[in-house]
């Protein structure tokens, strides 16, 4: 970890936290949320993060519309590839967004030295994703979907589909 | 197969139920796991198998299997 970004998740009170993006970007982020000052997030105005929510972004952006809600005790990592969500979009709690994989080719190195892949995420507008589910690296959730709690997103969910499972399935389409 | 008997198998397969217990007056409060989901997949599976599309109205009304039976039997009749 490099020193400014220690700086950044140790020194700086929650407090100061909230209110640098309370003023700066319009949003909500709760004093107990876990959310870095940190130039790779960018927080959509209306834009609401709960507590205990974590959102941390390393060498990608984590880009938040506009009026999403982020509900208790969320994970969001963002890497290389980038998590993008977007406008009107609600996340339930417990839910896990998690931008990046480690490759698991060499059985003689352990895999958390293993490097790194990171395709990115990409959640649309107006999607809500239900309670405790977790999206991988890699996947594309299109507008209007709407994913069932406890789901496992790893692939392509269609626009306006709704999705449930481990791996999450189309199992109606809205209209 | 007739109408009646394919609604019976789809629903007897979504509901995880032996054939003879779906009745038309089987409602969501007699199957422990008939919930909004798990409704959204049967109507999946009835137009799927039918080749129809209900609408959210429709869909809504579904309290029975009996309701549901005469929901299909209008489509089908229609088409």
């Amino acid at each position: 970890m490099k020193l400014g970004q220690i700086a950044r998740r140790f020194l700086i009170p929650s407090f100061v936290v909230t209110g640098v993006y309370l003023v700066k970007h319009r949003c909500m982020v709760s004093p107990k949320a876990e959310v870095e000052l940190n130039k790779l997030i960018s927080l959509g105005k209306g834009t609401d993060i709960s507590s205990f929510a974590k959102l941390k972004a390393n060498d990608g952006k984590l880009t938040v519309g506009e009026n999403v809600s982020i509900g208790t005790c969320c994970f969001i990592s963002a890497d290389q590839g980038g998590v993008s969500i977007g406008d009107y979009s609600m996340v339930g709690p417990n839910s896990s967004i998690i931008g990046n994989n480690y490759r698991y080719d060499q059985l003689d190195v352990p895999i958390c030295l293993q490097e790194k892949t990171s395709k990115g995420i990409h959640i649309g507008e107006n999607v809500w994703i239900g309670a405790g589910t977790v999206v991988v690296d890699g996947a594309r959730i299109e507008s209007g979907a709407i994913v069932a709690p406890n789901s496992v997103v790893s692939g392509r969910v269609p626009k306006d589909a709704i999705v449930q499972g481990n791996p999450a399935k189309v199992i109606f389409q809205r209209r | 197969m007739d109408l009646n008997e394919k609604v019976t198998e789809i629903v007897a397969d979504i509901f995880e139920l032996d054939e003879t217990e779906v009745a038309d007056e089987l409602t969501p409060d007699m199957v422990d796991i008939w919930d909004s989901l798990s409704q959204l997949r049967l109507v999946t599976a009835i137009e799927q198998d039918f080749d129809i599309k209900l609408s959210m109205d429709e869909i809504e009304t579904i309290d029975s299997v009996g309701r549901l039976k005469r929901l299909v039997a209008e489509h089908v009749k229609l088409s």
